[in-house]
């Protein structure tokens, strides 16, 4: 009997489903619970070094992490992931960019658990295969099969698609001249009725993306799911630096003291591998893996034996951060700003502030004392309007709207004086005037330690210990937070309370502070000898206001000036840069501000991943009058996309084109290209035909359809005359060759274009050495820019919904709705929180046997106590309730791990879509794998806001969505 | 002169270990290891009372034992220990009696569902005759594991286990593991369970102070 | 508080039940075979009648044995390999097994072709060649087991005799029912002796096998927490307690004593019986009580 390895099986189910496809029978070769590749095999891989073994650089993206690998491919088909010993996110120290391929062969960086299970993503038998129509109504489950040409045709023409009346077409919709009220214009024209929702981006498809969207005329494009979560983290760093940096990282390995307020680093970290290694390196030392190999070069830094970074994780839950942690401080969801002010009251007593930091006023000032930063703190707030006190209103001898200080009892130009007085409260000009510290101060002083604890469930103690100890390291510490400190409806506010601690003590850039990291490379084209990618030349501007209502206040608009307060819906304008996930399909379902006639879903799946949408999603997307016309380009049919009308099959990450920064963990200067690892790419043409050929990068399909709109900026002069964006490639190639010019004082300097586009492509991305990471102490990159305790701006915005000003100062807050008022759900118990393992890949996990097998199935996290008082022990089955949800069926876990009164469940499990349920292609019902769905699915149980009824909970600054916020009953079944 | 032989082995360093399991998916796709069966594992508990409680993590694999019971006990010979120190399967030769697997005190082994034949860690031989690492030790996420030749004292893995007290799992048992442990916990390296069938027993049973256990004693 | 477990892979049993059951054929054939040769070996005469048919049996149930072995090998088809002399593993139990078990039945059919011809000197040479294959390729079996140190529940010096004595008491059960089943069918009936002394043979040998097991309990409890943790996994295992221990040594050692029952050869056979599920249920949990304990 010949021997089939396990490669030879994915070979063959691969090319069986493809062949399968063009047979017009099957899409999926999946007959029973087991597909047949994933069955093992009976010999081990040939290696790196065999011959015929290809070895391919890329990017991974089983999570936002961007870590760089290589793909072991033998004849086309993938038979190993590992890292990118080039690319620091993989490796440390990673080998210089000069290192010959053949000698990097010898090092292999890593890649996290996802990432290695990367290959069952790209095998998966459940992909989408070809382009689907609907067949009956939305929702039905039942598809046909169609062409490439039809779908496209029909999405852009319209007509009566589905025998249920005429839809609009895309090339319809498109009227960038009529105005969808003419009664209220600043809503933009019609096109904007075309809204494109897309879950994770990479910056090249978001350029990319952006750019269809400029050429469409749509302003309702790169609304990013990422914005459910993280938003509130990024609009906290936007409002207390500027709108470009909205993101700080510890300075991992120099950091001596760091406490995480609701993330987990050691699990769930962006990326997670390359903090784990870190921080391992930092409080163990040195050694092991690849790195063993390459001493040299990086003599000393091998040798370093580091065993100082100690750290505190404020967590409701042990997470296995907290479990290897210094101290786990389990704190009361949601209260995790009470905890910082706790801390800050403990600094502001014992003045354990870094009060030099705090005093200067400007860049200069701060150049003097060899920092980087300097900070409001001194700065007046007049207390009339709590405006900042300008020159021209206090009287001095300078016109104009410079800020004032005080100093030697005189008030000062800020600018004219290096330091200002922190606590001031004076009267100038008659208007009484308080600095921005003292307001922070009695702000600060609202309560005492013990007040502060008794909200957050820590012990006063506790909090004055931790106080001291993050004092006590100079610049050398920082307070890091994510998720679970802001999916809140105050997140925000925490966020900039938890960025104040780390202004108090003046660690902003500062070597084991919180830095900016390594940057990247210009490849967009902002520089003027660049190629342009994201904008189109001579193409309309484009205007109006966003579905979701980001960026955009509601007191511009006409239906402020008829109805004022409260708006309908909120508006979010601060949440400008990653739009408002999960505001998308409610409005679309209100109408509010607009109708839309059509949503594109690129990989994005509010059903399952927005908290409490299963219905809304549903209701809405059903009916065709609420959207006309619905397209997804996924991979998979999942529990949003079912409700399409067309589903256009996508690649995976291992089939695409991206440019890919990576997180501020890194403190080299890095940006890495993903590229196809597999497939038919045709260098001439530049043509790519996936590992299924009836698929299609998302980008040629939008080039596709713009092609047959006729759209500016794409085709055979898509970049002027005679330069085309035809294919992928063509934009890619141009965002690469940006990439390696910007700035080319490496060894690409030698090298002319297409050599520097191959040198790149070949080490998977373009990396500065690592020796350059510090310059004079500070990270290459760095903020240096104004740190704001107080946000002036903020403070003059109004709610949409209360009428009433947001606080431009850190704040604790309890959970709010919509209309700012307390929920109390008191007749639940329990309050439920979420959170992720590392080989959990949210979405993924269920469609990956290898991640599906570590953890095949959810359970309810809860303490002895609480589950005693329920009558429960571990492994029982009971029943979840919520206010949302009438309970959901799950095994309990019963662990000492979690806060009593709290009960958690990891995201990711007890899917309905991607293959859980049978669907119906060509008339023949699909196989379905019933290991997908099982588990508990968590955000169909939280909270709905009470006021809006079909959106979650939510933070009016942010726009995050709330995940834990939501209280819940457990009962025995 | 003459190149000494080498002697393989590795250390797990338990500090820098962050149960993610990586290693064990690394494994299972660098060998082709079906579903359902492990090479490479990692063992977690979690011990204390809250808020005092702590995870505890130990990576788990073939020790490669100098004098290891299951190529004491295969009758065929399938199971060798190479003069490298590697203990590894000649599969074709294998009958798959399961007397090897029986036999590890480890539970290392497994019959390979597909291959039809025992299977285990093997140190990854087709990596490292190559002059690779393996696939666990390239790619855990936290460094935690050392690889190398154990008759070099100038290796990493030598000076890794001079530097640090080490430990392996069940020395008694005379086998002479080649896996070693910095910082292993007690109670992890030991059964916390005294069988999968009766948790009444499971759940008072403690390694060194069996509570339950004596009670059936005592009284 | 106890540890509790997060994760951990306990991996499968590799056996089935075609082990114990190969076990226990084999200490069937050779208790048979011992019992056969106490005639053409032993030279006692009134076990003359159940030198042929314990012979047989010891025989027939020799060809089962080996089929239930490779039927449980993933690889049944290179059971060969096993022979290949330069594949032999001097320290392993399993390689001498495999030989024992090409040479004894080819022994034992010799030494039946001899009884068959009545070649009293010829079978008493065979007899005594083979009764030393009989009582190893059980022991072997013993100690394949007894070799196994990482499992406390089999690594006892014990392991062999242990074996052995139940394999005799299996084979005396056996001819105790083959006997009572001649006597229904032939019209010569049996020697009421050799009954009578195959009872007592089978009081002494349960005796001699709760001695075993009373060594056995008292060894694991007092040894290390692997002995302990085999010992509370036995009590909680119905077929080791209610099937080996009580249904298949002490009720049938009661009815063998109690003179009513005693004297009822239907009694005394369904004692037999007993004992001789009894011993396959030995058989089978000192396998999986064995494989029952975690390692890890
Ligand atoms: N392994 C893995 N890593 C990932 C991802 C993945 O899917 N898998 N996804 C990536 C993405 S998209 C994101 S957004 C990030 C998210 O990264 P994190 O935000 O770190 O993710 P979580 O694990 O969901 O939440 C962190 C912790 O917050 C705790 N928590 C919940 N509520 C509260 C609270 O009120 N207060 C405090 N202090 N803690 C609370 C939870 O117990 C959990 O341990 O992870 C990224 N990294
Ligand atoms: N209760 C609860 N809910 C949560 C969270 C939580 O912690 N708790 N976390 C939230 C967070 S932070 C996030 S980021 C989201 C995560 O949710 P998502 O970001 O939506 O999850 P992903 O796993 O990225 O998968 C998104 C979509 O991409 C598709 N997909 C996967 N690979 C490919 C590909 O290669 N090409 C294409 N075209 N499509 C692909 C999948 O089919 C799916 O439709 O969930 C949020 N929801
Ligand atoms: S951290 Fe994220 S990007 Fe990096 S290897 Fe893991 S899944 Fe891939
Ligand atoms: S751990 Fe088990 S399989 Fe590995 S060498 Fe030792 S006895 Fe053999
Ligand atoms: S299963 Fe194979 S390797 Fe193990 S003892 Fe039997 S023949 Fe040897
Ligand atoms: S050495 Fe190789 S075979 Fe062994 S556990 Fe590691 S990856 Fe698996
Ligand atoms: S990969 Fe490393 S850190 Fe992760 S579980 Fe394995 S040994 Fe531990
Ligand atoms: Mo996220």
């Amino acid at each position: 009997m010949k021997k089939l390895t396990r490669r030879d099986f994915i070979k063959t189910s691969v090319i069986l489903g493809g062949s399968a496809y063009l047979g017009g029978c099957h899409l999926f070769e999946a007959k029973g619970d087991v597909p047949l590749y994933i069955m093992g095999a009976a010999a081990s891989d040939p290696v790196e070094t065999t011959v015929g073994i290809e070895s391919i650089y890329s990017v991974c993206q089983m999570c936002e992490g961007n870590c760089g690998l290589r793909a072991r491919v033998r004849e086309g088909t993938v038979i190993k992931l590992d890292g990118n010993p080039y690319h620091p996110n993989s490796m440390e120290p990673h080998i210089p960019y000069s290192t010959d391929l053949k000698e990097a062969i010898q090092y292999s960086g890593s890649l996290c658990v996802k990432g290695q299970a990367g290959i069952q993503t790209l095998y998966d038998p459940y992909r989408i295969k070809a382009p689907l129509k609907r067949v009956g109504p939305r929702g039905s489950g039942k598809w046909q099969t169609i062409t490439w040409e039809e779908a496209i045709e029909e999405i852009v023409q319209g007509g009566d698609l589905f025998n249920e009346g005429k839809v609009e077409g895309l090339r319809g919709i498109r009227d960038i001249k009529t105005l969808i009220d003419k009664k209220r214009p600043e809503l933009g024209v019609k096109a904007n009725q075309f809204v494109f929702l897309s879950g994770k981006l990479d910056l090249g498809s978001r350029s990319f993306i952006s750019r269809f969207m400029n050429s469409y005329g749509s302003i309702n494009g790169e609304t990013d799911d990422t914005s459910i979560r993280q938003s509130s983290y990024r609009t906290g760093f936007q409002l207390s630096l500027n709108d470009d940096y909205d993101s700080l990282k510890p300075d991992f390995l120099n950091s001596r003291f760091l406490i995480f307020f609701g993330s987990s680093p050691l699990e769930s970290s962006v990326p997670v591998q390359t903090v784990v290694r870190k921080m391992m390196k930092a409080k163990v030392g040195a050694g092991g893996g690849s790195e063993s190999l390459q001493q040299k070069g990086y003599g000393k830094e091998f040798k370093d034996r580091y065993g100082v970074l100690k750290w505190v994780v404020v967590d409701p839950r042990l997470s296995n951060s907290a479990s290897m942690a210094d101290q786990w401080v389990p704190i009361k969801p949601c209260t995790d700003a009470a905890l910082a002010l706790g801390m800050m009251r403990w600094m502001m007593d014992n003045n354990a502030y870094d009060s030099g930091f705090l005093q200067n006023t400007t860049k200069r000032a701060a150049t003097i004392d060899e920092e980087k930063n300097w900070t409001n703190a001194t700065y007046l707030v007049r207390l009339d309007n709590m405006e900042l006190l300008r020159t021209r209103d206090a009287g001095l001898n300078e016109q104009g709207d410079k800020y004032v200080v005080w100093n030697d009892g005189e008030p000062r130009v800020f600018d004219s004086i290096d330091h200002g007085q922190l606590e001031v409260k004076v009267r100038i000009n008659n208007i009484p005037c308080k600095s921005v510290f003292l307001l922070l101060k009695e702000r600060v002083c609202e309560k005492d330690i013990k007040g502060y604890a008794k909200i957050c469930g820590v012990e006063p103690s506790v909090i004055e210990k931790l106080a001291e100890e993050f004092t006590s390291y100079g610049k050398r510490a920082v307070a890091d937070f994510y998720g679970g400190a802001v999916q809140h409806s105050n997140g925000t506010y925490t966020a900039r309370t938890i960025i104040a601690l780390n202004f108090l003590i003046g660690n902003i850039d500062a070597k084991g502070g919180l830095i900016a990291g390594g940057g990247s490379w210009d490849f967009n084209g902002a520089e003027k000898t660049l190629a342009d990618l994201k904008n189109i030349p001579d193409s309309m501007k484009l205007s109006g206001i966003r579905i979701d209502r980001a960026g955009h206040r509601y007191e511009d608009t006409t239906e402020f000036k008829n109805r004022g307060y409260p708006s309908k819906r909120p508006w979010f304008p601060f949440a400008s840069c990653w739009g408002n996930f999960q505001e998308v399909i409610p409005s679309i379902a209100d109408g509010y501000p607009y109708p839309v006639k059509a949503l594109f879903l690129y990989r994005a799946n509010p059903s399952y991943s927005a908290p409490a949408m299963r219905d809304t999603v549903k209701d809405t997307l059903k009916d065709t009058k609420n959207v006309p016309l619905i397209v997804a380009i996924d991979s998979e049919i999942t529990e949003t996309n079912t409700f399409a009308d067309y589903i256009l099959p996508d690649t995976t990450y291992l089939e695409r084109w991206d440019i890919c920064k990576v997180s501020p963990v890194i403190t080299n200067q890095t940006i890495g290209i993903r590229r196809p690892v597999i497939g038919n790419f045709d260098p001439k043409t530049g043509a790519y035909k996936p590992v299924i050929p009836t698929t299609m990068l998302m980008e040629d399909i939008l080039i596709r359809l713009t092609k047959k709109m006729g759209l500016p900026g794409f085709g055979d002069h898509g970049f002027g005359f005679g330069l085309p964006l035809n294919t992928a490639w063509d934009f890619y190639k141009r965002a690469i060759s940006n990439l390696v010019r910007s700035n080319a004082d490496t060894v690409l300097s030698r090298l002319g274009e297409n050599q520097r586009i191959e040198y790149a492509l070949l080490r998977g991305g373009r990396f500065e050495s690592y020796d350059k990471a510090y310059k004079e102490g500070h990270t290459g990159r760095v903020y240096g820019g104004l740190c704001q305790i107080y946000n002036e701006k903020l403070q003059k915005t109004n709610d949409s919904m209360t009428g009433k000003p947001f606080d431009g100062l850190p704040r604790y807050e309890p959970i709010l709705d919509a209309a700012g008022k307390d929920i109390k759900d008191s007749s639940y118990p329990l309050q439920l929180i979420s959170y992720r393992f590392t080989f959990d890949s949210r979405m993924r996990t269920a469609a990956n046997r290898w991640l599906l097998e570590v953890m095949p199935e959810n359970s309810i996290l809860i303490n002895p106590i609480d589950a005693s008082a329920i009558g429960v022990k571990t492994g029982d089955r009971v029943k979840i309730e919520s206010p949302n949800s009438k309970g959901i069926i799950g095994n309990i876990a019963v662990r000492e791990g979690i806060r009593p009164g709290v009960v958690g469940i990891p995201y990711g499990f007890g899917r309905w879509g991607i293959g859980a349920n049978p669907v119906n292609i060509d008339g023949k019902s699909i196989g379905s794998d019933s290991t997908r769905g099982a588990g508990i699915p968590l955000t169909p149980l939280l909270r709905v806001d009470p006021i809006l009824k079909n959106v979650c909970l939510q933070d009016k600054i942010g726009a995050n969505a709330s995940f834990n916020d939501t209280r819940v009953r457990v009962v025995k079944v | 002169m003459e190149k000494k032989v080498k002697k393989w082995g590795m250390v797990i360093d338990q500090r820098k270990c962050v149960g993610c399991h990586t290693c064990t998916v690394a494994c299972k796709s660098e060998n082709n290891v079906p579903l359902g069966y492990w090479r490479s594992w990692v063992k977690g508990i979690q011990k204390g009372k809250y808020p005092d409680v702590k995870n505890f993590f130990l990576r788990r694999l073939c020790n490669h034992c100098d004098t290891p019971p299951c190529v004491e006990v295969c009758p065929v010979e399938a199971t060798v220990r190479r003069v490298d120190g590697v203990v590894t399967i000649y599969y074709g030769k294998c009958i798959g009696c399961g007397m090897c697997i029986a036999a590890c005190p480890y539970d290392a082994r497994f019959f390979n569902p597909v291959r039809h034949t025992a299977d285990k860690c093997t140190f990854c031989t087709h990596r490292i005759d190559a002059g690779l690492l393996p696939a666990c030790v390239t790619s855990c996420i936290g460094r935690a594991i050392t690889f190398g030749d154990l008759n070099d004292p100038k290796s990493e893995v030598s000076r890794v286990i001079a530097a640090n007290s080490t430990v392996v799992l069940k020395p008694a048992l005379r086998t002479h593991p080649k896996v070693y442990y910095i910082a292993a916990d007690r109670d992890i390296m030991g059964r916390i369970k005294i069988s999968e069938k009766y948790p009444e027993a499971i759940e008072e049973y403690h390694d060194t102070i069996p509570s339950k256990l004596s009670d059936y004693w005592d009284k | 508080m106890e540890p509790s477990v997060l994760y951990n892979v306990p991996h499968e049993i590799p056996w089935k039940v075609y082990i114990p059951l190969y076990f226990y054929f084999t200490g069937l054939s050779a208790g048979s075979f011992i019992l056969s040769s106490l005639y053409t070996v032993f030279g006692i005469k009134k076990y003359k009648p159940l030198a042929f048919p314990a012979a047989i049996i010891s025989f027939v149930l020799l060809l089962i044995a080996p089929v239930c072995l490779i039927v449980d090998l993933q690889q049944p088809f290179r059971f060969w390999h096993t022979l290949v002399p330069s594949f032999f593993n001097p320290k392993a139990a399993l390689s001498y097994g495999t030989w024992l078990l090409t040479a004894y039945p080819v022994a034992n059919i010799i030494y039946i072709w001899f009884i068959f011809v009545k070649d009293e000197r010829m079978m008493r040479i065979m007899g005594t060649i083979t009764v030393p294959l009989a009582v190893s390729v059980h022991a072997y079996t013993g100690f394949a087991f007894s070799l196994v140190r990482g499992r406390a529940w089999w690594h006892t010096a014990l392991m062999p005799g242990y074996f052995l004595t139940s394999a005799i008491l299996s084979g005396v059960a056996l001819l105790v029912v083959v006997a009572f089943i001649i006597n229904i069918f032939s019209k010569k009936k049996l020697d009421e002796d050799i009954f009578s002394d195959l009872y007592n043979m089978m009081i002494a040998i349960i005796i001699l096998d709760l001695f075993w097991v009373l060594s056995f309990w008292f060894t694991l409890l007092l040894s290390n927490t692997d002995g302990l943790a085999s010992i509370i996994t036995a009590i909680h295992d119905p077929l080791y307690m209610w099937g080996e221990l009580i249904f298949g040594m002490l009720v049938p050692l009661f009815l063998l004593i109690l003179p009513v029952t005693r004297r009822s050869k239907v009694w005394v056979t369904l004692s037999a019986i007993l004992v001789i599920v009894g011993v396959f249920l030995m058989r089978y949990s000192l396998v999986f009580i064995g494989f029952e304990i975690p390692l890890s």
